[in-house]
């Protein structure tokens, strides 16, 4: 004890003494536990928010999928962009059976993972359409505006046509186009509409509609689910616009962020995007319109596109909205389309007035989004085998993640169908349907062909060709299949029976205990291995691929900083401490000649140096308290969407733990101690017959 | 063996380079107990590795050290560590204070190695030492706000302190000027007469000499006298 006393006497003593080299030292402590604490408040704090962000929004607490999937499962995106494939979930319904008996499992929502596209007609299609309707309709006042809007679209066309002969040699083609624009801009035009409507509504469908080239295609990410259990548990998911799906009905529910993203009008489109690149809120560099770059070129294609505004209007329109443009513009010329692309080239001072203007004034005129609520979608996607494959589903609504900036693209931006249309898009059949394709095989007489002999089982075998033609009745037969997978097509309802069973892609599953994801991955992989079902289960970071991963990225970043800085850190101790060690050395001759042990000489540099590392790691611990008790109060923001998607909102509120206070203290403990082994080693060596030799 | 100290035909060769050196050559000297030995010579002769041998910081190449009836040849750096914490007193040519501690903390030192007082005992025995070394006053002073003579008189407190058996001073009156030397050499003189501590101390002032009851005269690492 006495010894204790001494040796903490010592170092106190020590430490005061040789204060700059204490001081250089403490710093360099100090700075790496600000580090550290700091850092570990924020990777916990990221960690728990992610958690909330991501686990409430898609991902669950677990997800179970085929463990023979050629990719790992992504949900929030990877590297494969979409074409990601995660394997197939034979029947849904036996695995929740045996899920349901897993104690740690609270629920289980099946899901299906795809991607579609949605091809939109061009603004000629749809005023043809318009104008089919009209006829049906008995609406003449309706037809003549239609039919005027046409007669305006092909005006503007037949300048385009005229550039493009200059670049084909397909003048045959060139000079057709030219003969049927030239048809519907002629002044005798809508009196000859009117002796065959429908004929030349038809015509125009074929010879002038393939002439604008305004259609556009939209991709989206599509989720199969049970969409009324999706919308329960994952309460982060808020209808924007519409209503949910109704339970047990076929239906697609939109993601906000890929509404604006695909269908929105495109000039509202750019007005937005710029606008973005203006938020005061951005750190980045304040971008302008100015004369040349980036969104100077974005302004100029955006001025080329005033078609996007003209075809959508009538003439009455265009009475109503041509004179505030010449006001607005202080132009006081009748030619729309280029007071359309006088009022589209924005600049920096009038890109505010211009773009409110647009929502204002423009806006209602036009339609502002491709599909609406009420709205059928075409969705098209490639089935497994290869087959492009559509459907048009219902929109029922709009949805969008709470918390999460604009763009919630990142945050696994789901278009949200029920699980039979995402089945019937992608091809998946249930067990009833391929008992039905059996059904009609055999019917048919179908035989299944394999290996080396296909040609002998297809030709005979022998040398003569032998050819067996369909009966009368073998192709009778048919009429006894019911095509009941047709006619679920067209079927707007199901049972809830017809949803559980069969396939998805994988299985989100919510525990009891979310904090306990280790037990419950090994709880539901011991029940699906004990049912023989080779699914493979993982916890929501992996799930969330990309974003869950990047969490993990920052966690190593922040470990490889802090090692780097530690390593800088011991090296540094190491050398001031061996230098200190050799200038004391008649010191610590001394005390050994007194009679110190070489053990207590050791344990005085030791107990130096975790002195000065103790009160350093006091020291930063309580500056990264401070800092993180700060960036609590005002928050950390989310500058970017990608960030918006990590911190589950604008900004991240970090709190420190005790235990990342006890982290920061103890690594820099332990790297005071191992920066002082070597030269507490030498002290060690230092013979007492030094003391003899040594001045004072 | 009957001394305090006996060295025996004691040699002790360092190693040069891939030669060896010859410090002492068959050394054999034995001290009795209350005796005020001079160890003297000129420098180089010995004297210091004599003292080394004897204050147990060493051990002969051959021969043997006795240090109160214990051989130290083959005793471990441990054993020889106890050995000069309880049974020997050093006082060094250039006092080796220890900078950080006072004069009062620094006569302690030895007394906290050993842990075997009190806090109350250790405090009255300290105290009493700055009593007999007329330091009473600077008990609470650093090394470097005494004078010589002050720091020397710390150190002698410091040696004897534990009531060693043996007292070693490596020439300590080196640093001091005449009369602060000769009045060191006096306190020790008296600590000697009064309370029979055995010292052993080199030197190679005459003055220092003369106050010694017996002198070993040593030259080209043997003892000549």
């Amino acid at each position: 004890m006495s010894a204790l006393i001494l040796m903490v006497r010592l170092a106190v003593r020590n430490v005061r003494a040789h204060l700059i080299k204490n001081l250089v030292i403490g710093v360099i402590l100090v700075f790496g536990t600000f580090v550290v604490v700091t850092g570990a408040a924020m990777i916990d704090s990221l960690d728990v928010v992610m958690r909330r962000s991501i686990t409430t929004s898609v991902t669950a607490d677990v997800q179970v999928y085929d463990a023979n999937a050629r990719d790992p499962l992504a949900l929030l995106g990877d590297m494969n962009f979409g074409g990601s494939d995660n394997g197939e979930v034979a029947d849904y319904r036996t695995v929740r059976d045996v899920l349901a008996a897993v104690p740690e499992v609270r629920t289980t929502l099946p899901m299906g993972l795809g991607n579609a596209t949605v091809f939109g007609a061009n603004e000629l299609d749809r005023t043809l359409d318009s104008l089919r309707e009209a006829e049906e309709a008995g609406d003449p006042a309706k037809v003549a505006m239609l039919v005027d809007r046409i007669r305006r679209i092909a005006g503007d066309l037949r300048p385009e046509l005229e550039r493009v002969d200059n670049i084909t040699n397909d003048t045959e083609r060139v000079a057709e186009s030219r003969a049927a624009l030239d048809r519907v801009i002629a002044e005798t035009f809508p009196a000859e509409y009117a002796l065959s409507p429908v004929p030349t509504i038809d015509w125009m469908d074929n010879a002038v509609a393939p002439l604008a080239t305004d259609g556009r295609l939209a991709y989206f990410r599509l989720l199969g689910t049970d969409l009324p259990a999706f919308q329960e548990n994952f309460p982060r998911m808020q209808i924007t616009r519409g209503t949910g799906v109704p339970a047990n009905e076929r239906g697609i529910i939109l993601n906000e962020s890929m509404v604006e993203q695909w269908l929105k009008h495109p000039i509202a489109r750019e007005f937005d995007a710029i606008e973005k690149l203006y938020d005061p809120e951005d750190d980045g560099p304040q971008e302008v319109i100015g004369e040349s770059g980036t969104i100077y070129d974005r302004v100029q294609r955006t001025s080329r596109q005033y078609r996007r505004i003209l075809y959508q209007l009538d003439t009455e329109e265009i009475a109503v909205l041509e004179p505030k443009l010449r006001a607005l513009l202080a132009d006081q010329s009748t030619d729309m389309p280029g007071l359309l692309k006088a009022y589209l080239a924005v600049s920096d001072e009038n890109f505010a007035t211009r773009k409110a203007f647009f929502y204002t004034e423009i806006a209602p005129l036009v339609r502002l989004y491709d599909i609406n609520v009420g709205d059928t979608l075409p969705l098209r996607a490639f089935t497994k085998s290869g087959y492009l494959k559509s459907l048009n589903v219902k929109v029922y609504g709009v949805y969008s993640y709470t918390g999460v900036a604009k763009d919630d693209s990142a945050a696994g931006a789901y278009c949200l169908v029920d699980m039979l249309t995402f089945r019937d898009l992608y091809g998946k059949m249930t067990d009833a349907q391929r008992a039905e394709l059996h059904d009609i095989k055999a019917a048919v007489g179908a035989v299944e062909l394999s290996g080396g002999t296909i040609e002998d089982q297809l030709f005979g075998g022998g040398s003569a060709l032998e050819a067996e033609v369909a009966t009368t009745s073998t192709l009778a037969a048919l009429d006894d299949v019911s095509f009941g997978r047709a006619d679920a097509r067209v079927q707007q309802t199901f049972t809830q029976d017809q949803m559980e069973s069969g396939v998805v892609t994988n299985i989100a599953i919510f525990l009891k205990d979310p904090d306990a994801s280790e037990a419950g991955i090994a709880a539901i992989l011991a029940a699906t291995d004990a049912a023989g079902l080779t699914l493979t289960a993982v916890g929501w970071k992996t799930a969330s691929g990309f974003i869950g991963q990047a969490a993990m990225m920052i966690q190593l970043v922040l470990f490889v900083a802090v090692l780097v800085l530690f390593l800088v850190a011991i090296v540094i101790i190491n050398i001031a401490l061996v230098l200190a060690t050799l200038e004391r050395t008649a010191e610590i001759g001394t005390m050994r000649a007194l009679g110190a042990q070489a053990r207590f000489v050791t344990l005085l540099l030791v107990v130096e140096s975790q002195l000065v590392g103790l009160v350093s790691a006091v020291f930063g611990g309580g500056l990264a308290i401070g800092f993180v008790n700060w960036l609590n109060d005002f928050g950390v923001p989310a500058d970017n969407d990608f960030l918006s998607i990590l911190f589950g909102g604008k900004a991240m509120y970090p709190e420190w733990r005790p235990e990342n206070v006890a982290l920061g203290v103890g690594l820099v403990l332990a790297v005071s101690f191992v920066a002082t082994i070597y030269p507490a080693i030498l002290a060690a060596r230092v013979p007492p017959v030094v003391a003899l030799q040594g001045k004072e | 063996m009957s001394g305090i100290v006996e060295l025996t035909k004691v040699t002790k060769d360092y190693p040069l380079g891939k030669l060896s050196v010859r410090a002492i050559d068959a050394v054999s000297i034995s001290i009795g107990k209350g005796e005020f030995t001079a160890i003297a010579g000129p420098s180089g002769s010995g004297k210091t590795t004599i003292l080394n041998m004897i204050g147990c910081m060493d051990v002969p190449t051959t021969g043997t050290v006795s240090i109160d009836g214990t051989i130290t040849n083959n005793l471990y750096d441990h054993a020889l560590t106890e050995l000069r914490l309880n049974r020997i007193g050093f006082i060094f040519q250039s006092f080796n204070l220890i900078n950080v501690l006072d004069a009062y903390q620094n006569i302690e030192f030895p007394l906290l190695l050993q842990g075997t007082l009190s806090g109350k005992a250790r405090k009255a025995r300290v105290n009493e030492m700055l009593e007999k070394v007329g330091l009473t006053k600077q008990s609470g002073q650093r090394p470097n706000e005494l004078s010589g003579g002050q720091r020397q008189r710390v150190a002698i407190a410091r040696a004897l302190v534990t009531n060693p058996a043996i007292v070693l001073a490596d020439e300590p009156t080196a640093n001091l000027d005449s009369t602060t030397g000769t009045a060191i050499v006096e306190l020790m003189r008296d600590l000697n007469k009064n309370e029979g501590i055995t010292f052993i101390f080199s030197t190679h002032d005459p003055k220092v000499m003369d106050r010694a009851t017996r002198l070993v005269m040593v030259a080209d690492g043997r003892v000549v006298e």
